[in-house]
């Protein structure tokens, strides 16, 4: 199943469902409908787990300085994570509230940074503003979340065969910018 | 300053050539790639071994001494299994080239150089730290031999330069040369002190460099102010001193720094390069942007730079602090294995995302990996 977030195209070969989470236009399937709430762009249901999946493109090569500016300010100091988390939590709600949360979720991201290096640094610091924050609560019987990774292209598809991504050649049009 | 190395049948090398920025240079590597080997190799052409009518026999010894091969003899140093002499030869930049041959079984090197006179010598900070060292390798009657069994002469020359008397007043220093004044009280104040020379021994004198009051300066001085850079006095906390085996290990390494800048040793633009074998170790890595903001002061200022490194934080501080609109140049010089042949192999870029193989990126990439595995199993695969 082949979910599309602008130029970035990820085909869950082995999903059960697989969703565009993010849904805000009223005519198309699974609406989300609350604008209020953080959402993640994809929720995808394998036999044995559910990902949560959010993709953020700063390496597009028609995405604009001043796009990448926020993007990488955004990211040195903190509210990327912030809003990471946030997307998650929300999500998590929502799921549990049309009670499709029945199996182990995972949190996968796909941000297509050059340098791969700021990749486990960035996941630890999403998970760290997970709950429960890093905190051992001897009162929980069930966590939150199994994983919680960031992914460029690369090491995606290397840690992922069955989910290829990749980045969708648009038809030549005019020069215009997107949003990462 | 150094322009071009190359080592042939020496070592790790069986043919490695080198050209360097006049920058700041960056080696890296896997463990086992001959880094090391390679900045004591330009500590060894470069130092005063190399030149005058003992050259052979001398530089025969320093090697020996740099590299401490079992049998005493220089001829261990020759690649084995390869054919043909080993040979050693840089080239300057003023064109000078020393070029030093010997065989498998040689005691003496032959010294061959297409000018007279020296060349400044390298200065070579090795991983461990020396300052506190320095009392014993000094001593006015040291056990030589144990010593020398001991520490190679990437050491003891260190422990030499850093016991040089000097104008060991670095403030005065500081208020006369005004390219002192940016890297001198950044240092200190990034370590909250200086190291100075008693009786022998460094001691830790805690305190800061400040700007100087306003009020203390006549007009003229003022007036000067604006001109010249900013005025700074250092403002011990105390006068009570640490023996330098109190403070912070990490410490110290900036503060070898800090002595060889204060004793003239290190003198952007009059000396040789200055050589610093991986500067990260023992360093907190909040320290670090600070040490790599110095560096590329001291290489703004006529100082070329070959750094060994295995930290990302220090790479990356260089890629994201460099100024190219003020001239920074820095290379980066990668050395990998063959997988085959088993030979080292060097590939020099001026882009850090150009860097390939990236040792220290692969290890994030393992680290990742690592993760997916532990945590998702088969999932995706």
């Amino acid at each position: 199943m082949k979910l599309r977030e602008r130029d970035l195209e990820i085909d869950f070969t082995d999903a059960i469902n697989a969703i565009v989470f993010d849904q805000m236009k009223v005519d198309q399937p699974n609406f989300h409908g609350i604008s209020q709430m953080h959402r993640v762009d994809f929720v995808v249901e394998l036999e044995t787990a559910i990902l949560f999946v959010e993709v953020k493109d700063p390496g597009n090569p028609k995405a604009q300085s001043k796009g990448l500016e926020k993007f990488h300010g955004e990211l040195q100091n903190g509210t990327l994570s912030d809003t990471f988390a946030a997307k998650f939590i929300d999500t998590f709600l929502y799921r549990w509230a049309e009670a499709s949360l029945e199996k182990p979720v995972h949190y996968v991201n796909l941000v297509t940074l050059e340098d791969s290096e700021l990749l486990p640094n960035f996941s630890d610091e999403i998970a760290r503003k997970l709950p429960p924050m890093g905190m051992s609560v001897p009162r929980w019987k069930r966590q939150l979340f199994e994983n919680c990774q960031v992914f460029n292209i690369e090491l995606w598809n290397a840690s992922f065969p069955k989910w290829p991504a990749s980045r969708l050649m648009p038809a030549p049009t005019a020069p215009q910018g997107v949003d990462v | 300053m150094i322009s071009k190395l190359h080592l042939k049948n020496f070592i790790a090398f069986t043919d490695l050539s080198i050209d360097f920025s006049p920058g700041i240079n960056i080696v890296i590597g896997e463990n086992g790639t001959g880094k090391t080997q390679l900045l004591k190799a330009i500590l060894a052409l470069s130092g005063p071994e190399a030149h005058g009518d003992e050259a052979d026999k001398q530089l025969a010894h320093k090697l020996c001494r740099l590299y401490h091969p079992l049998s005493d003899q220089v001829g261990e140093l020759r690649r084995a299994g390869e054919r043909g002499e080993a040979m050693l030869s840089a080239t300057l930049a003023s064109g000078h080239e020393i070029t030093a041959q010997f065989s498998g079984s040689a005691t003496v090197v032959k010294v061959s150089t297409n000018a007279q006179g020296e060349a400044s010598p390298a200065i070579f900070i090795p991983t461990k730290e020396v300052l506190s060292l320095v009392r014993g390798l000094t001593a006015e009657q040291p056990d030589l031999p144990t010593i020398e069994r001991i520490f190679d002469d990437g050491y003891l020359d260190l422990a030499n330069q850093l016991a040089k008397e000097g104008t060991s007043d670095l403030d005065a220093k500081v208020q006369l040369d005004p390219r002192f004044a940016s890297i001198v009280p950044r240092l200190t104040n990034l370590i909250g002190g200086q190291y100075l020379l008693e009786n022998g021994r460094f001691v830790f004198e805690a305190g800061r460099y400040a700007e100087k009051d306003a009020a203390t300066r006549s007009k003229a001085q003022h007036a000067q102010m604006y001109q010249d850079s900013t005025e700074w006095k250092f403002m011990p906390d105390s006068k009570q001193r640490l023996s330098c085996g109190m403070t912070a290990e990490g410490f110290r390494k900036i503060g070898v720094l800090q002595r060889l800048l204060s004793n003239g040793s290190l003198n952007p633009g009059t000396s040789g390069p200055l050589l610093w074998d991986e500067p990260e170790s023992n360093l907190n890595p909040k320290l670090m942007k600070d040490l790599v903001l110095a560096l590329l002061e001291l290489a703004r200022n006529g100082q070329q730079i070959i750094l060994a490194t295995h930290d990302y934080v220090l790479l990356k501080w260089f890629d994201l602090l460099m100024d190219k609109g003020k001239g920074d140049q820095v290379r980066f010089h990668v050395l990998s294995r063959d997988t085959d042949t088993g030979q080292v192999r060097r590939d020099s870029m001026d882009d850090y995302l150009a860097i390939e193989p990236n040792a220290i990126a692969d290890t994030f990439n393992e680290l990742m990996k690592a993760q997916v595995a532990r945590k998702m199993g088969d999932l995706g695969k």
